[in-house]
């Protein structure tokens, strides 16, 4: 993989920008996922490697926004 | 809840809370979660789990030179004492600063994280600019958190990975000889511990 899934080394992302008193949550629905993800994996209906496999399947404009 | 609270004012939803929205309501009509629940673990996150944590393990470390060899011993073992949990079942690995070497830790693959001691990782931990520079440009890293460090310290940077993640112990300030561990843990910082920081002087928190 090259991609978001393995990025140590590459070049060319800028500065890091630290967030002082950065908050839980940035927005209520954040959470809401967090806490879905958590749940879901209690009730042994989304184990780690589906959650992975799920995440690396996506587009890459998908996994890079945000970051 | 927050999610009622923006349809009761008629504002407009963005794609992506419509998707949460939508999810939500599936998944509690499937029987899967209960939305009561999910307010229980945002709670959490928000007030229970969370770097104050991390910082009674450090602070703890500082005082106790038996609890400080536990630590580094066996990082997992010695906060599953103190009744901290891994939820993924990870190995907690402690490493310890002192004037000759610093460490950082940083997720080159995705964000994994100490979350049982640091709770959930700040956006510039998963962020592209971290993970792709802290293990080529350290010290520029650094310089992004306003620390420099002298250049005869050795730099050692930690990649985590779903089984292993790391938990820096940062060097005491001194001044603090007679602290008690209460107040020691108020200059341990979440920076402080992921690595990109530094512990807090005794004069900052008067």
């Amino acid at each position: 993989m090259d991609g978001v899934h393995d990025m140590g080394g590459m070049d060319g992302f800028g500065k890091v920008e630290p967030e002082p008193n950065e908050p839980a949550f940035h927005a209520p629905w954040e959470g809401r996922v967090l806490a879905m993800q958590r749940a879901m994996g209690y009730a042994g209906a989304w184990p780690i490697d589906a959650s992975r496999f799920a995440q690396e399947r996506l587009p890459p404009p998908i996994t890079n926004a945000g970051r | 809840m927050a999610q009622h609270d923006d349809h009761e004012h008629g504002s407009e939803l963005s794609e992506t809370q419509l998707r949460v929205r939508a999810l939500e309501t599936v998944l509690t009509e499937k029987g899967y979660i209960d939305p009561a629940a999910l307010d229980v673990i945002i709670e959490a996150y928000e007030t229970k789990v969370g770097p104050h944590t991390g910082a009674r393990v450090v602070a703890k470390a500082w005082r106790d030179p038996g609890f400080k060899r536990a630590l580094l011993d066996d990082g997992s073992k010695a906060v599953r004492a103190l009744g901290h949990e891994s939820r993924v079942g990870d190995h907690l690995v402690a490493v310890e600063n002192t004037p000759a070497l610093h460490n950082m830790i940083v997720c080159t693959l995705c964000s994994c994280y100490p979350w049982e001691v640091l709770g959930l990782p700040p956006v510039w931990y998963k962020s592209a600019p971290y993970r792709s520079r802290a293990v080529k440009d350290p010290r520029g890293v650094l310089a992004d958190f306003g620390v420099k460090l002298p250049a005869s310290t050795e730099i050692r940077v930690w990649d985590s990975t779903a089984e292993t993640r790391f938990l820096v112990l940062p060097m005491r300030p001194a001044g603090t000889e007679d602290w008690s561990e209460e107040r020691l843990a108020q200059l341990v910082t979440r920076d402080a511990m992921i690595g990109t920081g530094l512990a807090k002087r005794p004069e900052e928190v008067a």
